[in-house]
């Protein structure tokens, strides 16, 4: 099997990317040799150029992690990706039109390489996705041009919130972007893409391209950027320092490869880099091998959930929103080929459910994070439930917390030492600075809101020196402990899932439980007369247990 | 460089053999390449995890020896036991034990 096959046809010539053992399509060092070649060997006959893929849901996910996780020095960069930007230029220099036809994730340097074409039409259906991964998942500044091209396509603006922001964009946001020139139905896609490479053959279709230097959204963009931990600060405003030269029409590609160097071998980015492989780990244990095969889903209420499944839900899914009369709002209701239907009860607001054969619960979507957690006590129900989130695009944990949900727990152990500190006369300013010092960027109002605990009180402020970051990291360490020892997650990446969804956890520890170290339980107890103040006795002895006889979860 | 430690050698050649979605040779070798000549990537990588952890019975995290190699293609399967067996004994060389 290769990387990429090619297929000549009425003066067409179709490159369809499938990467062989794998279920998403990686662009890799195979298929950018495959790719250059076809395009350094063009016959005279083709008239244009169509790159898609026949995987299904992913046109392309990445280059790889492998070759980021490489990079140390000086040079490494360009080194590492030689073969990948030759075969992009040799994209971009085509002597005929390009067309990325995308359908599924565009994530990353898939953008990147779409960029490369002349034209760009995409699917409109849920697995249809443009983000860009760079910054948002691994504090790295992308390297294939995404700085310099996307401005000049899409507007400063739009690139700005793209490749800083981490937004994810359907393809109509991204055609109403112009980030793609056209939108077609799933139905009769390859009859559109088809026609669209004959129109771009005889010269007839053009490209929207929006121009132009905006001083204003540059702007906001730095003061949002001003007050971001360091990890996230350092790497955005680089970023946005490139956005705006390419905004400009200077050409600063190579001093992208610069930043983007710089950014990938700092300890932050090797951090989020290594996040990646944990919320994959919690991925595949939290697939089962046999579930029953879902035909529909009726959803009752749940407006916010419902829009997600409805905006992401692959079209063979059937989904059926409200109303439906048969069923009570906040229930959902999966029916399978082979046997009766799972009822569910998932809330999404700041209660957990308390009833239900399978009980769900997703409080961060309010916040932007794609994340339920589903008590496992029905294990099937649960895993039915499970693959029908995950096909739409949102992560999941099975937990086994009786009764409880982690993803209150572990904000809980966030908000306590918060709690206390404001009682003390703390301010809700400097709580949040204290969170921005541990690397958290999510807002404490957000954050406490999501399980129903609003900070709204007045708060009588006086200066106190409590080191309420350190009390917090206690708290933290101390949840871990406990709730590994409880057997609530079947794996520790499972809350290390629900600690980044919940409390925007920091990529520049790669996650909780690789934050709850040993090593650290040991030199956060030289603070313990500071940590009493703020947290139960409980906290002490959990730091103390793990410290003089605990086990650094990974290895 | 240590001696190959065999126990990490096999753990790590049975882990190969029930993750990989490639074609394998007959004889899985230290000095194969993972990338180059076993076909994994990072995702691929992720199910090596996984198997690894079957095989060791505690989490193991990858990114660390990703992150020691030259290059992708710089990854054996002699490396990748060596870096299991180094988490495996710690740093000072004591055996951590399984979970």
């Amino acid at each position: 099997m290769e990387s990429l096959s090619a297929r000549a046809e009425g003066g067409l010539l179709w490159l369809t990317l499938d990467t062989p053992g794998s279920d998403v399509n990686v662009f890799d060092l195979r298929a950018a040799r495959a790719l250059e070649h076809e395009l350094t060997h063009l016959s005279p006959d083709v008239g244009a150029i169509v790159l898609s893929s026949t995987k299904p849901g992913s046109f392309v996910n990445g280059v790889g992690l492998m070759m980021a996780g490489a990079v140390k020095a000086k040079g490494d960069v360009a080194r590492l990706t030689a073969p990948v930007r030759a075969a992009y230029r040799a994209l971009r220099d085509a002597p005929v039109p390009t067309i990325a036809a995308i359908h599924g994730n565009c994530f990353g340097c898939g953008v990147e390489l779409a960029l490369q074409c002349r034209h760009r039409i995409a699917v409109d259906d849920g697995p249809t996705c443009f983000y860009m991964t760079e910054i948002a998942d691994y504090l790295f500044v992308p390297c294939f041009g995404a700085t310099q091209d996307l401005p000049r396509v899409v507007g400063l603006d739009a690139a700005i919130r793209l490749v800083v922001g981490g937004e994810r964009w359907t393809a109509r946001e991204a055609a109403m972007a112009g980030l793609v020139d056209r939108v077609i139905a799933p139905r009769g896609c390859d009859e559109a893409i088809r026609a669209m490479a004959l129109e771009a053959r005889a010269g007839r279709m053009r490209s929207q391209r929006v121009v132009g230097f905006d001083p204003e959204s540059s702007r906001r963009a730095r003061i949002a950027t001003a007050t971001l931990p360091d990890a996230q600060r350092g790497v955005s405003e680089s970023a946005i320092d490139l956005l705006e030269r390419g905004a400009l029409g200077h050409d600063a590609y190579d001093d992208e490869i610069v930043a983007a160097e710089e950014s990938v071998a700092r300890p932050e980015s090797k951090a989020a880099q290594g996040f990646f492989f944990v919320r994959q780990i919690a991925a595949a244990r939290e697939r089962r091998t046999s579930v029953p095969r879902v035909t529909s889903l009726v959803v009752a209420g749940l407006p916010l959930l419902a829009d997600t499944l409805a905006r992401n839900a692959p079209m063979e899914l059937p989904i059926v929103l409200a109303p439906a009369p048969r069923i009570d709002p906040g229930r959902l209701l999966i029916a399978s080929s082979d046997g009766p239907g799972v009822d569910v009860v998932l809330s999404t607001d700041g209660k957990p459910p308390t009833s239900g054969r399978v009980r769900a619960w997703a409080p961060f979507l309010a916040s932007g994070s794609r994340f339920v957690e589903i008590d496992g006590a029905r294990p099937d129900g649960a895993a039915a439930l499970a693959l029908v989130l995950q096909r739409a695009g949102l992560e999941t944990a099975t937990t086994h917390a009786r009764g409880a949900f982690v993803s209150e727990g572990v904000v809980r152990a966030l908000l306590d030492p918060i709690a206390r500190f404001l009682k003390r006369g703390g301010s809700i300013g400097a709580a949040q600075a204290a969170l921005t010092r541990l690397g958290i960027a999510r807002p404490l109002r957000t954050i406490a809101a999501s399980v129903g605990r609003p900070f709204g009180c007045e708060i009588e402020t006086t200066s106190r020196d409590i080191k309420l970051d350190v009390a917090i990291a206690a708290s933290l360490i101390a949840f871990v402990v406990e709730t590994l020892a409880s057997g609530s997650v079947a794996h520790p990446a499972s809350l290390d899932v629900i600690a980044r969804h919940g409390i925007d956890f920091p990529l520049a520890h790669r996650s909780l439980t690789s934050f709850a170290t040993v090593a650290r339980a040991g030199a956060l107890l030289e603070h313990a007369s500071e940590i009493a103040q703020l947290t139960p006795l409980s906290v002490l002895d959990a730091l103390d247990a793990h410290a003089s006889g605990g086990r650094d979860v990974w290895s | 460089m240590h001696p190959l430690d065999t126990t990490a050698l096999s753990a790590v050649i049975d882990a190969i053999r029930a993750s990989a979605r490639h074609t394998l040779p007959a004889r899985i070798e230290p000095q194969h390449r993972v990338v180059d000549d076993l076909g994994y990537d990072s995702l691929g990588i992720v199910n090596l995890s996984v198997a690894l952890e079957d095989q060791l019975g505690r989490p193991i995290l990858l990114d660390g020896w990703i992150g020691g190699a030259a290059s992708p293609s710089s990854l054996t399967v002699g490396s990748l036991a060596q870096w299991v067996a180094l988490g495996t004994r710690g740093e000072d060389g004591v055996a951590v034990g399984a979970r």
